[in-house]
């Protein structure tokens, strides 16, 4: 399993270190010699797309005493583009030292580079795997066209393995310019357990995870 | 205690042997398989006795009246047999050891080998299932596996004791005939062109000492068997100093010929593995078990490309 790194053994985000970064993930890629966990996570690989979004982004971490150590369920608004999955992540190992666990990779056979990246199925039963693990994952709301502004849903499926396994749901809102640099990642408390767990708990709880989300981002 | 053990004749099964000859709490050790076993034994007692001979392999287990039955008389396609063998040998094996063994009047705990593969990996399917996730198999040694897990249950369920199905990751050692460690020794690997999905192994050492600790807990579960981390095929061939070569779609019946030609036959469990990885969460049996797998896929890998510091028995190093 991928070891979490404390906050002082965090690389630095530089391109030079990126790029010394990257040529030694080649080398050992061709070795067959880094340590890979169960769900194929290559902490080397992760590290440098993480890396790469410090160095392309200034990212602003509000409510970094909010995010929990070990596991939880960190779910973010979703966006047009793919920065902000390397820059949830990057806040998020930056406050832990943990590898984000991104959910909802799809099934299919070019999905390895994902798994590299630290995605795993958004299926139950492989998030509580994760979770029982230790790490922490991540979800993104589904993307909601109109109106504009509006937090989309949140899939429920996730929602319910972090409440059986009594993981922490925290609300993420992650705001950006288009085309710009400057990026927002707003940490909100974690939520309140439900009272219940049957599905229809799980489902008003994902609910109330989507409202406190859109009340981050209108914050 | 005395404990029946078939398939005693294979690597696990000669190894789950030597383990529990020298052990002090089993009083009484017999087993049988249609090939003896690999390494002499000081106190058990060996039958050569084809599996598929129902008469002969009933009247054997009656007469032992085994208070503990180990169930390893599952054989691989392409292990030590064909995939037409495996089948009738697994089947026959099954109905003949299990169905004599519930008839016991002795009998207090069942445990049988059966693998991942029972889980299958259809699309959608977690890569680390656990034991609830439900089994699907999409093999055919995984359908056969279901199946000797649902005979012992049957029989744990008739005799009323419990029944240890241990389903345990690909079983690798430089001794042991698995086909997918054979080839991944080959100079040239098949391997999937558009994935490189993660996969779990079992030490052949950590798979005996599961089923030693199995049957002192006489647990009625199923557990998942194998040790920590993973490797993925190109990972894997790497390691070896071979050469990966990429494989799409209908190339793979071409290499399933040509692997078969060179004398390491893909069997179609191997090949699912390759293209779509296995891995397992095994929470439970590292909690069940008193000594959880220890060493790591790597681990196992760098072993099966290392012949000549292989034993049996040795102290085990991580890699």
């Amino acid at each position: 399993m991928s070891a979490a790194l404390a906050p002082d053994e965090l690389p630095p985000a530089s391109t030079a270190r990126l790029v010394r970064g990257a040529a030694r993930a080649v080398e050992q890629a061709v070795r067959g010699s880094v340590e890979i966990d169960p769900w194929g996570l290559d902490p080397q690989w992760y590290d440098l797309w993480a890396g790469a979004a410090r160095v392309m982004c200034a990212i602003r971490i509000e409510g970094a005493e909010h995010v929990p150590d070990g596991p939880s369920l960190v779910v973010t608004n979703a966006r047009i583009g793919v920065g902000a999955p390397a820059v949830v992540a990057a806040a998020v190992q930056d406050i832990t030292g943990s590898r984000l666990r991104w959910a909802g990779l799809p099934d299919v056979s070019l999905a390895t580079t994902g798994r590299r990246l630290g995605a795993v199925l958004g299926v139950q039963s492989e998030l509580s795997a994760v979770l029982r693990s230790g790490q922490p994952v991540g979800l993104m709301a589904r993307r909601q066209l109109r109106p504009i502004g509006r937090v989309g849903p949140v899939d429920p499926d996730p929602v319910g393995s972090a409440v059986m396994l009594d993981a922490p749901v925290v609300p993420v809102a992650v705001s950006a310019r288009i085309g710009g640099r400057r990026w927002s990642v707003r940490f909100g408390a974690p939520l309140d357990p439900p009272p219940h767990r049957n599905p229809l708990a799980v489902v008003e709880h994902a609910e109330a995870v989507r409202t406190a989300i859109q009340e981050l981002l209108d914050g | 205690m005395r404990v029946l053990i078939s398939g005693m004749g294979g690597e696990h099964g000669t190894r789950v042997a030597q383990m529990l000859d020298a052990s002090d709490w089993v009083d009484e050790l017999i087993g049988f398989d249609l090939d003896p076993p690999r390494s002499r034994l000081r106190r058990a007692t060996f039958h050569l006795v084809d599996p598929t001979d129902r008469v002969r392999t009933a009247a054997l287990v009656r007469s032992v009246d085994a208070t503990h039955v180990i169930h390893l008389g599952v054989y691989e396609p392409w292990s030590r047999s064909t995939p037409a063998e495996a089948e009738a040998r697994n089947a026959a094996s099954a109905l003949h050891v299990l169905g004599a063994a519930a008839e016991g009047r002795s009998l207090r705990a069942i445990v049988v080998r059966s693998g991942l593969e029972v889980y299958g990996r259809s699309r959608g399917t977690p890569l680390c299932p656990d034991e609830t996730v439900p089994t699907r198999p999409t093999s055919s040694f995984g359908r056969q596996l279901l199946a000797v897990e649902e005979a012992a249950l049957q029989a744990g369920t008739a005799a009323e004791v419990p029944v240890a199905r241990l389903r345990f990751a690909s079983v690798i050692g430089a001794h042991v005939p698995n086909p997918l460690g054979r080839v991944l020794r080959l100079n040239v690997v098949p391997v999937s062109a558009f994935a490189d999905p993660p996969f779990t192994l079992c030490h052949i050492e950590d798979a005996s000492m599961a089923v030693v600790a199995a049957l002192r807990a006489e647990v009625h579960a199923a557990l998942n068997i194998a040790g920590p981390g993973a490797v993925t095929p190109i990972q894997a061939t790497r390691m070896g100093g071979r050469v990966p070569l990429p494989v799409a779609g209908p190339a793979w019946v071409l290499a399933k010929a040509i692997t078969q030609l060179v004398g390491s036959p893909l069997p179609g469990h191997a090949i699912e593995l390759l293209r779509r990885g296995r891995g397992a969460d095994t929470s439970l049996a590292d909690e069940v078990l008193v000594r959880p797998p220890m060493l790591s896929a790597r681990s196992v890998v760098h072993q099966l490309f290392d012949w000549e510091s292989v034993r049996h028995g040795l102290a085990r190093a991580e890699a």
